[in-house]
């Protein structure tokens, strides 16, 4: 994941700065940054990277990567509750909290409904496949003092498995769209709705993301 | 352009790549990996419920059961429990594993095979499910207590064949013991059956000085052959001997001439017994024993004499006077009493007294013991 990521930047430094285009000249791609708000079975909020080259007047190949701080799922909160009670049983004052990042990286094919340059507005349609690493962060706390690292030790005598700790790696689908609008020059506001699947064993992880990017096209 | 194309091109294939699902759990776990399976699920250990730390287990009360609160945890398949039971806190010499062991409802239970005596042991449980192994809970402590044993009584009366009143004195002489037994009680038990099923009377008595005894609290059905044996008993410890021997008796409740005639020891019919059940006579005045003087003769006599109760015994049978002496004198027991009839008098004439029935009334009577004034 690290690579990918660091693929995205190298990316962005070796495209060099955006060569100045007249209006209607066509685009040969863009980057950009994002800020989202994301939905699943919690809210929060999601931010990332997205850069695309046109391969087509109306076709982009992109990648986009970036990080989603929680998309706990109602089992990994239930499997942390049931443990919580264990750890309850043992120590007063005791508490828990359950969060669900995920880093992701993907990538696809981005279609734009009108060729570039031939209006303000860019509506456009994209899917994409990658992969997420989704960490469970699940953590127990006992008088304010948080007791994760020691829960297998006397007095709490609790294993944590791999369905409340650690991290995997899965397969991700994205699919979603947006529209584009040149606010100045080169510089771009990308209202964008994203979709996103991440092919977890136990429970599948859907979160939707919708938010703001602001880059450049070049 | 193109240098930018091909790296755009190289991140999407390193997309793909890390598509492949990989996992690294935060806490190592004995199960595969997450990747190729489901999660391994979390454990929290599981608590001991029985016996209570620092319980003291009687040896009597071997085979201990371990009772272990049911560990917690997220597995939603089959969960398992180990059971160790070491002769140290720190379970360096264990001397009982029990693997596998299916988790009950609530509880998991495991019998333990029989523990030496006399000894602290500690013992402690763990958890496996959905691919994990949980840690082993806190130790519990028991004691084993100390290997007691007790003798077997050895029945001195009654014994077989032997018969006796409706309240004998069952007996057995004390125990022999090993251990540091507590107090010792003796528990009887009498039935009509060998089998000791059911049980007519059952008591407890504490121990005596070389031997120890029962008398039942109620009348036994008379001429009815019961069994009995006894067991000697350490409650505070639980252990109980083996029975007794079983031995038998017959009750008889004696008759008011048989009981004079053991008083005075002289058999009552030591040849031929006349028939008839008893219960048809009542005895009077001047039964007791005692030594009477029959003033014509000067003569001092102890009374009753074996010919006055044998009397009796015929009355009590329901004989009339005059059969009565016909009896005596035809099945060798010759008399030479005279039978004085109603309506003068109704007495049965013996050497120094009467037997006089009182009112006259010879069935079913009371017969008076009267001495002779001439």
């Amino acid at each position: 994941m690290k690579v990918t990521v660091a693929a995205v930047v190298a990316w962005t430094l070796f495209a060099g700065p955006a060569h100045a285009q007249s209006q209607g000249a066509p685009d040969k791609g863009y980057v950009e940054a994002v800020g989202q708000s994301s939905f699943g079975s919690v809210t929060s909020q999601s931010f990332g990277a997205e850069a695309g080259i046109a391969i087509k007047p109306q076709l982009q190949v992109f990648v986009e990567g970036g990080r989603t701080r929680d998309v706990s799922t109602s089992a990994l909160s239930s499997a942390a509750k049931t443990i919580a009670g264990a750890l309850a049983a043992v120590a007063a004052n005791s508490g828990y909290s359950v969060k669900e990042p995920v880093t992701f990286f993907d990538a696809g094919l981005r279609f734009s409904f009108y060729p570039s340059g031939a209006g303000k507005l860019d509506p456009y349609v994209l899917a994409a496949f990658g992969a997420a690493t989704v960490k469970q962060d699940v953590r127990y706390t006992v008088g304010g003092n948080d007791v994760t690292s020691t829960l297998a030790q006397d007095p709490y005598l609790i294993v944590l498995g791999s369905d409340l700790s650690g991290s995997f790696t899965k397969p991700m689908l994205v699919v979603g769209g947006g529209v584009a609008y040149p606010v100045w020059k080169q510089l771009v506001l990308d209202f964008q709705l994203r979709y996103g699947r991440v092919f977890a064993e136990d429970q599948a992880i859907n979160v939707g993301r919708a938010g703001l990017g602001v880059g450049v096209r070049f | 352009m193109r240098r930018a194309r091909l790296f755009l091109v190289a991140a999407a294939a390193s997309a793909l790549a890390s598509a492949c699902a990989s996992s690294s759990p935060s806490q190592p776990t004995s199960g595969g990996s997450p990747a190729a399976a489901d999660a391994t699920a979390s454990i929290a250990a599981p608590r001991p419920a029985a016996p209570a730390n620092n319980a003291q287990v009687r040896n009597a009360d071997q085979p201990v059961t371990l009772i272990a609160a049911n560990a917690i945890t997220t597995a939603t398949t089959a969960v398992t429990y180990m059971f160790e039971v070491a002769s140290d806190a720190g379970f360096a010499n264990k001397v009982q594993t029990w693997d596998n062991v299916a988790q009950g409802g609530g509880q998991t239970t495991v019998k333990l095979d029989p523990l030496a005596a006399g000894r602290d042991y500690w013992w402690h449980a763990r958890a496996s499910g959905g691919g994990t192994t949980g840690v082993f809970g806190a130790a519990s402590k028991f004691t084993i207590g100390p290997a007691i044993s007790l003798g077997t009584p050895t029945p001195i009366a009654p014994l077989t064949g032997s018969q006796t009143g409706t309240r004998p004195a069952l007996r057995v002489s004390n125990v022999s013991r090993s251990g540091p037994a507590g107090a010792v009680t003796y528990r009887f038990e009498i039935s009509t059956s060998s089998a000791f099923t059911p049980l007519v009377q059952v008591g407890t008595n504490t121990e005596g000085i070389n031997e120890t005894g029962f008398i039942p609290t109620t009348d036994l059905q008379a001429d009815t052959t019961f069994f009995w044996r006894a067991f000697a008993q350490d409650i505070a410890n639980g252990v109980t001997s083996t029975p007794s021997a079983v031995q038998s008796f017959v009750t008889h409740q004696p008759s008011p001439a048989e009981i004079m005639a053991s008083q005075i020891g002289v058999p009552l019919w030591p040849g031929q017994v006349p028939p008839g059940a008893t219960g048809h006579a009542t005895l009077g005045d001047n039964w007791q024993v005692q030594i009477l003087h029959h003033l014509p003769t000067n003569t001092f006599f102890a009374s009753p004499t074996i010919e006055m109760i044998r009397f009796f015994d015929l009355f009590d049978r329901g004989f009339q006077p005059d059969p009565a002496i016909d009896w005596m004198n035809t099945h060798g027991y010759p008399t030479i009493a005279q039978w004085y009839p109603p309506p003068e008098k109704a007495v049965l004439g013996l050497q120094f007294v009467y037997l006089a029935a009182r009112n006259k009334i010879t069935v079913n009577g009371t017969w008076d013991l009267v001495l002779k004034t001439e």
